[in-house]
């Protein structure tokens, strides 16, 4: 067997299991570990699949930032509240039927679909993962787009400041 | 490359790393107890004690191996492996000569930036499995702490690219032929100030050590742990020290050019430098308290990294056409 087919299969199931562990967790602090691994396990995937620039900000964006922002939440409210947020797997069959419908569901329009067929076939499009590339196309063509989008997550972060202080008003009263 | 050809380059560069950071702690003892009028290690190897580091490892080795009883031990056993590792990949992305590095490709400084911002998640599952107080503030302390100083680490480390225009390490050292960074006016000095100060809270090295403040957290998120497993944090600690010393080097003082010859040997001066600069600052500094640490990051150093990429891509928006 060549490596060229023995990474996807070690990828693979290195993300199954951390994805598996991740659900099956009974405590919230190491689902989010095990989904930090997951994370990572992707950015491999992409980088495997000659998406350099996307598997970097998977990592850096996601495993780093995202991650963090995660723990810290548990930490902090499990701080506040004093007792340890256990994970009970409640409706555990009705879960795993839409979990698995989806499943089979993108299986199945990845087959059927010819578009994506044809996808697949092309594994490295010329430019493809170039950060040159990637800036010409966010700096120059789809400029607007992209700065509506940071003042889009600018009145996000205003807005949570202005939720959280007015929290804080009712309760000092 | 091949698979396998860059297996075992990968295999020498890890244990090269490990060589040179095991005989960083050494110097970084000797020099330590010359800056305070000691002798440093000197019975284990005579002379000058050059033993002293094999001995720690053994020691360490062998020591009892312990896990809390009412702790994750799962998460505790992974966390030092986790920063390890971590802390090791960094190395993959970055050129020792001007020609040679493990994994060539053009998002080197992107990547090395990426997998440094994995650490802090190693540090936060250390401080909470290990069910202890002491370590849990440490972790929350260092959390806050590297979060926060990871926006000017970043946007230091890309005022070269954005002089260069490029993320490739190799594009970087090429382009500073003409003239090292650290003599571009204004801009680089800025960027080597703010670069140096965020990666030295970044490391938790000694003014800006709260996390481990020994006087009040005993010793951080690492109390709970023994023998090898403490050896995994140290052995971090100063690979993050080596990486942040080639990283200078690399980026702000030229990497392999330098006068009369070119090459590895200068990257290998030019990073020892800086190590001795880290060093000379642990033990003239005292530690800050955690509200100067906060007004330091966010009322200096993140409006000036700001300020500072600003007028680099001034610069180079009128310099490329």
């Amino acid at each position: 067997m060549s490596w060229e087919l023995l990474i996807p299969i070690v990828l693979g199931i290195g993300l199954v299991s951390f994805s598996l562990l991740v659900v099956l967790s009974r405590h919230l602090f190491r689902s989010a570990v095990f989904l930090a691994l997951t994370l990572v396990f992707t950015a491999f995937f992409y980088i495997f699949l000659g998406a350099e620039l996307l598997a970097g900000i998977q990592i850096l964006l996601y495993a780093g930032g995202v991650i963090t922002l995660i723990i810290f939440v548990i930490l902090l409210t499990e701080r506040v509240k004093m007792e340890r947020l256990e994970e009970t797997h409640r409706s555990v069959i009705p879960a795993l039927l839409a979990s698995s419908s989806v499943f089979f569901a993108l299986i199945y329009f990845t087959w059927s679909s010819p578009r994506i067929r044809s996808l697949a076939v092309s594994f490295h499009p010329p430019g493809f993962g170039v950060s040159q590339e990637l800036a010409e196309s966010i700096f120059r063509k789809w400029l607007l787009p992209f700065e509506v989008l940071s003042l889009l997550l600018l009145a996000a972060i205003v807005g949570a400041l202005v939720l959280a202080r007015r929290d804080e008003e009712v309760s000092n009263s | 490359m091949s698979f396998l050809e860059g297996f075992v380059q990968g295999i020498v560069l890890l244990g090269s790393v490990l060589g040179v950071v095991a005989y960083l702690t050494w110097f970084e003892r000797k020099f330590s107890g010359r800056l305070q009028s000691r002798i440093g290690p000197y019975w284990v190897g005579r002379p000058h004690g050059w033993l002293q580091p094999i001995a720690d490892g053994l020691k360490l080795l062998a020591k009892e191996d312990l896990t809390p009883l009412k702790g994750d031990g799962l998460l505790f056993n992974l966390a030092p492996v986790w920063v390890v590792v971590i802390s090791f990949l960094g190395f993959a992305f970055l050129p020792f000569t001007s020609n040679w590095v493990l994994v060539n490709i053009d998002l080197g400084l992107l990547y090395f930036s990426a997998f440094g911002s994995l650490i802090v998640v190693g540090v936060f599952v250390a401080g909470w499995s290990s069910n202890n107080k002491y370590a849990l503030i440490s972790a929350l302390r260092t959390a806050a702490q590297m979060v926060a100083y990871e926006i000017p680490l970043v946007l230091s480390l890309l005022v070269p690219a954005v002089l260069v225009g490029s993320l490739d390490f190799k594009d970087i050292v090429e382009a500073q032929r003409e003239g090292w960074f650290v003599f571009f006016p204004f801009v680089g000095q800025v960027s080597i100030l703010v670069f140096l100060l965020s990666a030295l809270a970044e490391g938790n090295r000694i003014p800006f050590d709260l996390p481990e403040a020994e006087s009040e957290l005993v010793a951080g998120f690492s109390v709970e742990y023994s023998g090898m497993k403490f050896a995994y944090f140290y052995l971090g600690e100063y690979v993050h020290l080596l990486a942040v010393s080639l990283l200078t080097s690399i980026l702000f003082l030229g990497g392999p050019d330098g006068p009369l010859f070119q090459g590895g040997i200068w990257v290998a001066i030019k990073t020892l430098a800086v190590f001795v600069g880290i060093l000379w600052i642990r033990w003239s500094f005292l530690r800050l308290r955690i509200d100067q640490m906060m007004l330091l990051n966010w009322k200096f150093l993140t409006p000036l990294g700001l300020l500072n990429l600003l007028i680099a891509g001034l610069w180079a928006s009128l310099n490329y056409t």
